[in-house]
């Protein structure tokens, strides 16, 4: 444990390296470190830029402005003080103006902040430093105790060759470095944070700069070197750090890189009548606009856009991927069954009769048994499995639109005048609209006004409106009028029964004609001891085959933003999701802790029902512990980072009462097969009671040895070795292992 | 040789004497089938009966899959947690019970020998619900360790599991079996702890109190063939008011609520004068009261973190009566002093212990020629009580003509009696129409095997 002094004195310098980090968009210390020894290429400038950032950094703590830890208020004076000694010298009366311009920039970056986000949860960015820099550029020229700072500028070629050495230089430029050694520094950090970042970096500087030369017809200007970095960071904030990587989201930021190229030019020929920088003006101006004029978008789409939550494009995409393989499409709503038990497909999306076109988002459902949905002849609506049925609000929401006078079709017959027959209409919290149609006439158990949550009868099953044979028909659509546009959805928590396969647990699923979907149950003798509140502490012995025996403790912590996240004593953590139907692992951050790699490939998503007992999932390839080598392999592979090929499947261990989840991580690689087997049982008293890991010769074994709940404010810490917690536990084991 | 002037000759019909009777429809229902059924399956009866003998029970695979498919599927379409247990009492032959565990069934057993039995047959003991109010030790110990949902009857029983489970340091999970008035059905007091004195609440408090013992379930079984569904709309509303007073008191979290059976199936009790395709409710008419007020019951308990308790059915009657059928020859008929015709069939109340109480429905197995009279169908034993039908219109009959009692699925195969007669051979109609016999007929070592005679009675000759 550190002194209070030495750990706040730590925590200073350790958001001194984030300010400096996250002007290239990093959020790591040793890019920031990087960052900061790049700025010191020319002391003058590297001085100016800490006094601001000293300046800053005091005057945001004492204010106690929000979000200090993001580095926001910091890393733009920090740009001011910057660009002030790029020009002057660095005497007392450069350090009052950088020390009144650097305070003033942290009034400035909180209020444009505030206002950015309201306007569409857009980023500061560095606009309050392209602001505050000209207003002290502008007034620094009526002051005449400054003097002007000459920068020993270096022949050129000498460093890395020309091509490299320009690059170079303009990134430099950043940070008001324009020395080739800086700019490398610079981008060695981009490197060491993400390389797919580094390759958008390098990939928008050649379009940006193709575009500046083909347009001015000459490949040389010294001015547009140092503004090239706009292109590049353009590039960066578009294709990865905003927006979720893919093809469309690296064209988006090509088109950006070349729109800031046309931009620089523009702004060059106006700023250089007051012999103004341009500075980051034509990054600012293209990346917000851009962002601002996507999000406007009636519908969200590709390129998909992460502006509440940016990271690095690595981790955008690690998320985006795995949230498309436990949930489906990212614009497809999720619903549950709108039954109960086990129904069939009737018509599925895009069906043959009806889903076609505008309404082809649509699932029918119908009970069929060997190929026949009635008994008997058939004649009679009773002779129908579904007939009279209940019929379930599929979601949370609240119910706009009944109807129920229409009688029954016959069997056989339609009635094209009420297409929908007899429905229920639900408005959702997301403002979209479900209908359930067809329901039997005079069913209807709910009123118009009503809230409604999942499983909530509605109605029963019937044959009213275009329907040959009962069955239930449900649609999602925009608004509250009938016959409207459908748009996708798919169904969540759900047994799918594909043809001829055994039932599988899925997250999200969308069935076609003639599969069979079972409204998946929630078992609570699974639920209860999977429940993991805020504080709860799992210590587990830890024997790693590589690093030989440990105790590690997960602890339940809950951020400001309202995640749990299971944190190791290591300071590795996961963020956990519990719904009512499944736990969820996801989005490891911190350092590569085995044990907690464990956890997310053996806990990773966990279904709550009993019936649950095949599921399948794709947590990060990053989890396997891969040697070196392999890990090198993988990132070269996939720079963006892969998802394993990961089958669990679940059964009820009655020698020792728990419920055994074994599953299969697979990473195919060409002729390269990568897999890892975990095992994990589930004790309806502890929960997780024993992982086990086995990669290759390396095998991980984590056991339970405590449960407790760490202390709060008048709560003493508690803590119940197992033996306390489930003295049957060990009896079982006995019997088992005589 | 006589056929081709049988062809031209008008059929000779029997003389018979009939009594002077007015319409066809009466206000008591429609008129008795007269139809006949020469086969059962697709199968023809005359093979049955020449391959196997006479008489002979017949079940069909595809009836009971079936039955117990629809049944699930009604209840489990219209609540989320239900489970359904193959009540053994009602038919235990191993091919029934197989049957219906191959269609998830649990196992719902009454005794010692119907655990052994269910676990013989290789249902875990986790699938077990262990009823009846005769649970002796050693088979409760192996119950409680194997897992087995205990159902308990009285408080020495429940005595006895706390001290099992204490001398064992298990923690036992125990389900009660409580009774109620419902209002409807007549009380059956005898099982369980009532409710209405407090005396269930009382049994929860005790379960509360002991360390080893966990209350996880509630169980009540209201009658047998209850024919009106509001009984079972009163029976799951008491069951869980109870659950939320005892949750509330005690602290116990109830998992599952056991309705018991009791349904009933589309058989004609004595004295009801309806036919019973118009009184009998169908299985989906007892699964919408069961389950429209089981889901009102629990609307919101799992908006509170409580959840749902799991359905448990134990339904036996409705599920397997006319998946089986019986079929009797005729060996003699005979004219009574009062003038009504009797026929005596190789089949009686040792085989048909139903034929107490229900007017089973029976069928020709060939088209009948004659005059349909009143007709006293008489089984082979050598006692008075021995009537399969009191009263009966059938045409005149001849020896070895085959008759199909149906339906006769359920009690029979267990409750009928080894009494002056061997029992015959019980086959099961296949999916693909195969035959095969699942429980062969007895013979005099069958019947004798467990008899002992001491020395000094082997013989038998005069002294």
């Amino acid at each position: 444990m550190l002194p209070p002094k030495l750990k706040s004195a730590s925590s200073h310098l350790e958001g001194f390296g984030r300010a400096y980090a996250t002007i290239l968009f990093s959020r790591h210390r040793i890019s920031g470190a990087l960052f900061f020894l790049a700025t010191l290429a020319y002391p003058n400038i590297g001085l100016a830029g800490l006094l601001a950032a000293v300046v800053a950094s005091i005057t945001a703590t004492q204010l106690r402005l929000p979000n200090l830890d993001g580095g926001l208020h910091v890393f733009n004076s920090l740009l001011v003080g910057l660009s002030l000694g790029a020009v002057y010298q660095l005497d007392a009366y450069l350090a009052l103006l950088i020390a009144i311009s650097a305070a003033f920039a942290v009034f400035v970056t909180a209020a444009t902040a505030n206002v950015l986000w309201r306007l569409g949860a857009l980023p500061a960015l560095s606009v309050p430093f392209v602001m505050v820099a000209v207003a002290a550029a502008l007034a620094a020229k009526g002051y005449g105790n400054l003097e002007l700072y000459l920068a020993p500028y270096l022949p050129r070629e000498d460093w890395f060759g020309a091509v490299l050495d320009r690059f170079f230089i303009s990134l430099g430029a950043v940070y008001f470095s324009t020395h080739p050694a800086a700019g490398l520094l610079l981008f060695l950090g981009i490197v060491w944070q993400s390389r797919y970042a580094a390759l958008l970096c390098i990939c928008g500087y050649a379009v940006g700069r193709l575009v500046f030369d083909l347009l001015s017809g000459s490949s040389y200007d010294a001015i547009a070197d140092w503004n090239a970095f706009n292109y590049a960071l353009t590039a960066i904030a578009l294709g990865g750090i905003f927006c979720i990587p893919s093809v469309g989201a690296f064209a988006l930021a090509m088109i950006g890189a070349a729109c800031s190229a046309f931009l620089t030019a523009s702004m060059q020929s106006l700023f250089l009548l007051h012999q103004l920088p341009v500075m980051a003006f034509p990054f600012l101006f293209t990346t917000l606009t851009f962002l601002f004029a996507l999000s406007l978008r009636s519908a969200p789409g590709k390129p998909w856009l992460v502006l509440t939550n940016p990271a690095t494009p690595e981790v955008n995409y690690e998320r985006a991927r795995l949230a498309q393989a436990r949930s489906g499409g990212l614009n497809s709503v999720p619903l549950h069954a709108p039954f109960f038990g086990t129904w069939n497909v009737y018509q599925g999306f895009n069906g043959p009769h009806t889903h076609q076109g505008l309404w082809q988002h649509a699932l029918d459902f119908f009970i069929s048994h060997d190929g026949r949905s009635f008994e008997d002849k058939g004649a009679a609506l009773t002779d129908y499995h579904c007939f009279a049925l209940p019929v379930v609000s599929p979601a949370y929401g609240r119910v706009v639109r009944i109807r129920q006078n229409i009688p029954d079709n016959a069997p056989g017959e339609v009635n094209v005048q009420y297409n929908w027959g007899n429905f229920v209409l639900l408005r959702l919290e997301n403002g979209l609209h479900v209908l359930i149609a067809h329901l039997l006439q005079n069913s209807i158990k709910v009123n118009e006004g009503d809230y409604v949550y999942p499983g909530t009868p509605l109605g029963a099953c019937g044959n009213s409106g275009r329907s040959p044979q009962p069955h239930v028909h449900m649609q999602l659509q925009r608004d509250a009028r009938l016959g409207r546009p459908t748009l996708p959805f798919h169904l969540a928590n759900v047994i799918h029964f594909q043809s001829g396969e055994s039932g599988r647990f899925c997250l999200a699923t969308l069935p076609k004609e003639g599969d069979s979907i079972r409204a998946a149950d929630r078992d609570p003798r699974l639920a209860n001891p999977l429940h993991l509140p805020v504080g709860r502490t799992l210590t587990y012995r830890v024997e790693d085959s590589h690093r030989g025996t440990r105790q590690i403790t997960f602890r339940v912590e809950l951020t400001l933003f309202g995640r749990f996240r299971l944190v190791c004593n290591g300071g590795a953590s996961c963020a956990i999701q519990e719904t009512d139907y499944v736990l969820a692992c996801f989005d490891r951050t911190g350092p590569r802790e085995p044990a907690l790699a464990l956890w997310m490939l053996a806990v990773g998503l966990t279904p709550f029902s009993a019936q649950a007992d095949r599921w399948s999932d794709a947590p990060a390839a990053d989890l396997l512990p891969l040697s070196p080598m392999q890990r090198l392999v993988m990132h070269g592979l996939f720079p963006l980072g892969a998802g394993l090929d990961s089958e669990y499947q679940r059964t009820w261990d009655k020698a020792h009462s728990v419920w055994r989840q074994r599953a299969n991580h697979v990473l195919k690689i060409g002729p390269l097969n990568w897999q890892a087997a975990t095992e994990a049982d589930l004790c309806p008293d502890v929960g997780f009671r024993r992982l086990a890991l086995r990669c290759g010769t390396r095998e991980i074994e984590a056991t339970l040895t405590d449960v407790g709940l760490s202390e709060d404010a008048g709560v003493p810490e508690k803590r119940q070795s197992l033996e306390d917690a489930a003295p049957g536990l060990t009896h079982t084991r006995d019997n088992a292992n005589p | 040789m006589t056929d081709n002037t049988t062809a031209d000759k008008p059929v000779w019909i029997k003389p018979t004497l009939r009594a002077h009777r007015s319409g066809l429809l009466n206000k008591f229902g429609a008129v008795p089938s007269r139809q006949w059924q020469d086969e059962f399956e697709d199968v023809p009866v005359a093979d049955l009966i020449h391959q196997f003998g006479s008489p002979l029970f017949v079940i069909s695979e595809q009836r009971l899959r079936k039955n117990v498919r629809h049944l699930t599927r009604a209840f489990s379409a219209r609540y989320p947690r239900v489970q359904y247990s193959w009540s053994y009492k009602t038919n235990y032959l191993n091919a029934v019970c197989a049957i219906a565990h191959q269609e998830g069934a649990w196992a719902e057993v009454v005794s010692a020998f119907e655990y052994e039995k269910a676990r013989n047959l290789g249902v875990p003991g986790e699938k077990i619900l262990f009823n009846g109010p005769h649970k002796p030790r050693a088979i409760l110990e192996r119950a409680i360790k194997e897992g087995a949902h205990i159902h308990v009857d009285h408080l020495d029983e429940l005595q006895l599991i706390d001290e099992i489970a204490r001398a064992t340091a298990q923690n036992v999970e125990i389900t009660l079996r409580l009774n109620f008035d419902t209002g409807v059905t007549e009380p059956w007091s005898r099982f369980g702890f009532n409710v209405e004195s407090g005396q269930a609440l009382d049994a929860a408090w005790r379960v509360a109190h002991s360390p080893n013992l966990k209350l996880t379930g509630l169980h009540s079984h209201i009658g047998t063939f209850v024919m009106d569904t509001r009984a079972y709309r009163a029976q799951v509303k008491t069951m869980c008011q109870f659950m939320e007073r005892a949750e509330k008191d005690t602290g116990c979290q109830i998992d599952c609520i056991d309705v018991g059976g009791g349904f009933a199936s589309r058989n004609a009790l004595q004295g009801v004068y309806l036919p019973p395709e118009q009184v009998v409710p169908s299985i989906d008419q007892y699964a919408e009261a069961i389950c429209d007020t089981l889901l009102e019951a629990t609307h919101g308990r799992e908006r509170e973190g409580r959840p749902r308790p799991l359905l448990l059915l134990e339904t036996g009657r409705a599920v397997v009566d006319d998946a089986e059928i019986l079929l009797t020859s005729v060996v003699g008929n005979k004219r009574l002093p009062d003038g009504r015709r009797a026929t005596i069939v190789d089949a009686g109340v040792n085989l048909l212990f139903t034929a107490f109480w229900y007017h089973h429905n029976v069928k020709p197995t060939r088209e009948l020629s004659g005059v349909a009279e009143e007709t006293v169908l008489y089984g082979p034993l050598c006692m008075n009580i021995d009537v399969m039908r009191a009263s009966i219109l059938l045409p005149p009959l001849d020896v070895g003509d085959v008759l199909m009692f149906s339906p006769v699925g359920a009690y029979n195969n267990t409750q009928w009696l080894q009494f002056i007669e061997y029992r015959p051979n019980v086959v099961l109609v296949h999916d693909d129409r195969q035959v095969s016999i699942v429980r062969a007929a007895e013979d005099l070592q069958a019947v004798t095997a467990q008899e002992r005679l001491p020395d000094h009675l082997r013989d038998v000759s005069p002294r």
